[in-house]
């Protein structure tokens, strides 16, 4: 089966779940999620071990993503870094698993695979406190090409100390195997797809329960606006740190999660372009949701992929443009969505569903009302360019005109 | 752990130059000087670019360079096609300038209103689409392109203090024109004035009966041809290929930032300074723990420093943003 | 001279104005009286063009101009000196001026036009190299109004030029309104808050309500209506 396809009936059948009527109003969300876990447990057994391994990426840079939406999307501050911090989570993963000895300065007995994950995490949480307490100085763009110049130097700061980081080469490790229990049951690919899909799932749970929490809530305040947070007892410097640590720890569990699943990291693994995507697949997906991260993660991966190939399905358009230039439908996609639906795919989907047949039959009838008007618009707007000509200026008004009320 | 012990020794010990320091060697220095000064009138050009639209439309196009690139990929082949320097010249700034319009027109116009992020993510569409739509088109075969410059990139002259190539003393010339004569637009004229209370206050500059609209797509399509003759300066440098915009847009955002967003003469400023600084940090710094490689993250460093001290950059003032 | 006919006009979903009609004849100053959010500077904004009415008309000179942008608005004699002032905080004083006359061609007339205003205004004068930001809050009133004149407009529109300024200030931006008006036969359309200066100068005055027009009278009459009088005047 095609990811598409699958995307589309589990999508479908969640949302049919969401809006049954047969099952009473406070059940329909939680069956509804449940239906989707049902589908994307079931993924690896019917997609095929290529399509596994995608949704494997696709589940990585979901955690990338929530971890960003926390901090651009909830908490309000722009970071085009975030590939920077996924690479010092993946890189430190790497080098606790070293069992080859190509960096020199830790023994060889390597980590277990868990607990370089873990490590990852913490330790790049700690880099995002320590980058999160310079970024209360800077607003809005200067933080985005703060954090992007920071992207853009770690490569070469990778290549330059190669004596811990493996250099240009980079650092191979292996693609981490199933435990003995799953012998037989997972092959490799599945096992690695269910390990991400578990930290995914559990990592979403986190997020949830820090943003429903009052946390949550300081993280919106302060990005509403930071005075009026002050002004109700909020640490405003405190809550960006924090959600900037939180952001990272997210990023971090990522980048060890890469490690295991490719086996294998070097500079070049998490491009600049990567990171940029982590911030266009919030915008995309929906800021300040995290049902919006998962969409736009899941976009970010199938636009260059298989977009294309959809696209290509239309008749009569040249196929050679959807080869040779993929990145020229995503762009063009990227620009279409952020048009058409401002706040993204997920708030788009709110709008669809907050929909009610009545009003949308209104709508219906309003349109050629709506039309008409704009068409006079459009009319008068010829007019008046008409009644512009030089000789025209001194025109008395149309005669055809009913005299308006006077005043009073 | 020794390893780290035995690499601080050994930058204690003997740190590696690749050249003598400037009082040994005042010659390098100088060239080395007018060269960065050179690169870095291309830096300002580009800064200046982006400043020119985030001051008008508060926006930071990330699509700068990319613009820039499919100009240069377009007067290259108009220069295949056999068309004289001051044809492709004027052909290629009138395109250029046609593609930032016509971008303003169809993809920024409609976000106005929207969250600053979302008109962020459009240019960041446009980078991947122009960069998607130069490399179907142009980068077909042998990648780089050599992009033709009527002085030689390789001949050099002595101007006194140093020598320099023809070729970069034809970018100092130009980019100092460039900047002057827009000096004299903002300055000196009424479509000048107008552009500047556009960017200001739109509310305002509508009541005086100014096209607010006309401005903002006047204000792009002068950034792109700024942007775009600034990419046509390098190339001779770069070679062409896709890619060649990116590292020149990083230290352009750098000097733009340095400067402050939201003043032209500072991106000027920071132009400069960007371009000598990167020069000097390549060579002047130790090679076996900085040195060439390292130019890019020390600017940047650096960048970071200074904004950390002024956080709107040298010459920015603090904006008043609306709650 | 002004003709609004029963306009209507929404900022999205919410109405700002219903069917409002009022007139201003040749040389005359009107005022338009209301509390805060009434609809005033709406009107004012669907007169210059920066809002368009959902229904209604306006008719300038007998033409009718309500489809018609701003920078046309202002070339047909109609100039609006807005709310806050909105000045180029960022430029000279002579840069505002000189923005003012934007849409004329006439360099010679744009010459004494600013001569004239530096004559009204001679505390602008002194200041014209100095940032429109620094000037005081009267200052600044004086320069918004002396832009807004610089267009030569046959209609001023007036936008509570008396706002945040100290009585001494509004008293003086009051009696330049009045000789503008007299001297240089601009007609106003004066919208204010401080009821009992603006019908002390205004020839005929409408109040209005939540978007909709509930009295209309001279000034004189206006003054000695009980409802006026208790609702904006206060006593």
């Amino acid at each position: 089966m095609s990811i598409g396809l699958f995307m589309l009936l589990m999508v479908g059948a969640a949302v049919a779940v969401r809006f049954a009527p047969f099952l009473p109003e406070r059940l329909r969300i939680p069956v509804s999620l449940a239906v989707l876990l049902g589908f994307l447990i079931w993924a690896p057994f019917t997609l095929d071990g290529f399509r596994t391994f995608q949704m494997t990426r696709i589940t990585v840079w979901v955690i990338v993503i929530m971890g960003l939406n926390i901090l651009t999307g909830y908490n309000g501050q722009i970071s085009l870094g975030h590939g920077a911090l996924v690479a010092v989570g993946a890189y430190t993963a790497a080098i606790l698993m070293d069992s080859t000895e190509q960096i020199s300065f830790v023994d060889a007995n390597p980590w277990p695979f868990w607990s370089t994950i873990i490590v990852a995490g913490g330790l790049t949480a700690i880099l995002g406190l320590l980058l999160g307490i310079p970024a209360l100085r800077l607003s809005g763009p200067y933080l985005a090409i703060a954090t992007l110049a920071l992207v853009i130097s770690l490569p070469s700061i990778i290549r330059k100390y190669d004596g811990f980081t493996g250099g240009g080469i980079g650092i191979r490790v292996g693609r981490t195997q199933p435990p003995g229990f799953l012998d037989g049951i997972l092959n490799l690919d599945e096992w690695l797809y269910f390990l991400a899909l578990f930290t995914a799932v559990l990592m979403l749970l986190l997020a949830w329960g820090i943003l429903r929490g009052p946390l949550g809530r300081a993280f919106m305040a302060v990005r509403d606006s930071e005075v009026a947070a002050a002004a109700m007892g909020i640490d405003v410097a405190r809550t960006k740190v924090t959600a900037f640590t939180i952001s990272a720890f997210y990023a971090g569990v990522a980048g060890g999660l890469f490690t295991q699943v490719n086996g294998t990291i070097t500079p070049e693994s998490i491009s600049i372009v990567e990171s940029i995507n982590f911030l266009v697949a919030i915008v995309i997906g929906g800021l300040a949701s995290m049902m919006g991260s998962v969409i736009g993660a899941a976009a970010i991966i199938f636009l260059p992929t298989e977009g294309p190939e959809l696209v290509g399905q239309i008749p009569y358009l040249q196929t050679d443009v959807v080869e040779r230039a993929p990145g020229a439908i995503q762009g063009f996609l990227v620009i279409l969505v952020m048009l058409l639906m401002p706040r993204g795919l997920a708030g788009f989907a709110h709008r669809l569903a907050a929909l009610r047949p009545a009003a949308v039959v209104e709508g219906l009838r309003a349109t050629p009302g709506r039309l008409r008007s704009r068409v006079e618009d459009a009319r008068g707007g010829l007019f008046s360019l008409w009644d512009a000509r030089p000789w025209n200026r001194q025109k008395p008004s149309h005669p055809d005109r009913p005299d308006g009320g006077e005043g009073g | 752990m020794e390893l780290i012990g035995s690499g601080i020794g050994a930058l204690l010990e003997s740190p590696v130059f690749l050249a003598a320091p400037p009082w040994e060697n005042p010659d390098l220095f100088g060239e080395q000087i007018v060269a960065g000064l050179a690169t870095g009138s291309i830096y300002a050009l580009m800064a200046l670019a982006i400043v020119l639209i985030y001051r008008s439309t508060d926006v930071l196009n990330f699509a700068q360079g990319e613009m820039a690139m499919f100009g240069a990929f377009a007067m290259w082949s108009l220069w295949l096609a056999g068309l004289e320097p001051w044809q492709i010249i004027i052909i290629g700034v009138m395109l250029a300038a046609g593609i930032g319009a016509v971008i303003e027109r169809l993809a920024i116009r409609p976000t106005q209103g929207a969250p600053q992020l979302n008109v962020v993510v459009v240019t960041l569409g446009l980078f991947i689409l122009l960069n998607s739509v130069a490399t179907w088109v142009w980068a077909q075969g042998d990648l780089p392109k050599v992009f033709p410059s009527p002085l030689s990139t390789t001949a050099s002259v002595d101007i006194g203090i140093a020598r320099i190539t023809e070729h970069r003393i034809l970018i100092l010339g130009v980019g100092l024109s460039i900047m002057v004569a827009l000096f004299a637009l903002f300055n000196y004229t009424k479509l000048g004035l107008a552009m500047r209370a556009t960017a200001q206050n739109r509310l305002a500059s509508q009541l005086m009966g100014i096209n607010v609209g006309r401005m903002l797509t006047l204000g792009w399509a002068l950034s792109a041809a700024v942007g775009g003759l600034a990419g046509l300066l390098i190339a001779p440098i770069t070679f062409l290929h896709p890619g060649f915009m990116f590292s020149v847009l990083i230290f352009a955002f750098a000097a733009a930032v340095l400067g402050g967003l939201n003043s032209p003469p500072g991106a000027v400023v920071g132009g400069f300074i960007i371009g000598v600084g990167e020069n000097l940090l390549g060579t002047y710094t130790p090679q076996d723990i900085l040195g060439t490689e390292m130019k890019l993250p020390l600017i940047l460093l650096l960048l970071v420093i200074v904004l950390l001290v002024r956080p709107t950059g040298l010459f920015g003032q603090p904006e008043a943003r609306r709650v | 001279m002004l003709k609004v006919s029963s306009v209507s006009a929404a900022y999205g979903p919410i109405r700002a104005l219903h069917d409002v009609s009022l007139e201003v004849g040749e040389g005359q100053i009107v005022t338009l009286l209301g509390a805060n959010g009434a609809g005033k500077s709406s009107t004012l904004r669907v007169i210059s063009g920066v809002i368009r009415p959902t229904s209604g008309s306006v008719e300038f000179l007998g033409q009718r101009i309500h489809h018609r942008s701003p920078e046309k608005i202002v070339s047909l004699g109609i100039s609006h000196v807005p709310e806050g002032r909105e000045l180029f905080t960022e430029l000279t004083v002579a840069e505002n001026l000189s923005l003012g006359a934007y849409t004329r061609r006439d360099r010679d007339g744009i010459r004494q036009d600013l001569d004239r205003a530096y004559q009204y205004f001679p505390l602008l004068a002194q200041r014209r190299e100095q940032h429109a930001g620094s000037l005081s809050g009267g200052e600044q009133q004086m320069l918004a109004i002396a832009r807004g004149l610089m267009s030569r407009p046959r209609l001023l529109l007036l936008d509570e030029p008396s706002l945040g300024l100290a009585p001494l200030v509004v008293k003086e931006i009051f009696k330049i309104i009045d000789t503008i008006n007299r001297e240089e036969k601009v007609t106003i359309l004066l919208v204010e808050q401080n009821a009992s200066m603006a019908l002390s100068i205004a020839a005929y005055a409408y109040v209005l309500e939540t978007g909709r027009i509930v009295l209309a009278d001279t000034g004189s009459a206006l003054k000695d209506n009980e409802t006026v009088r208790r609702s904006y005047l206060g006593y």
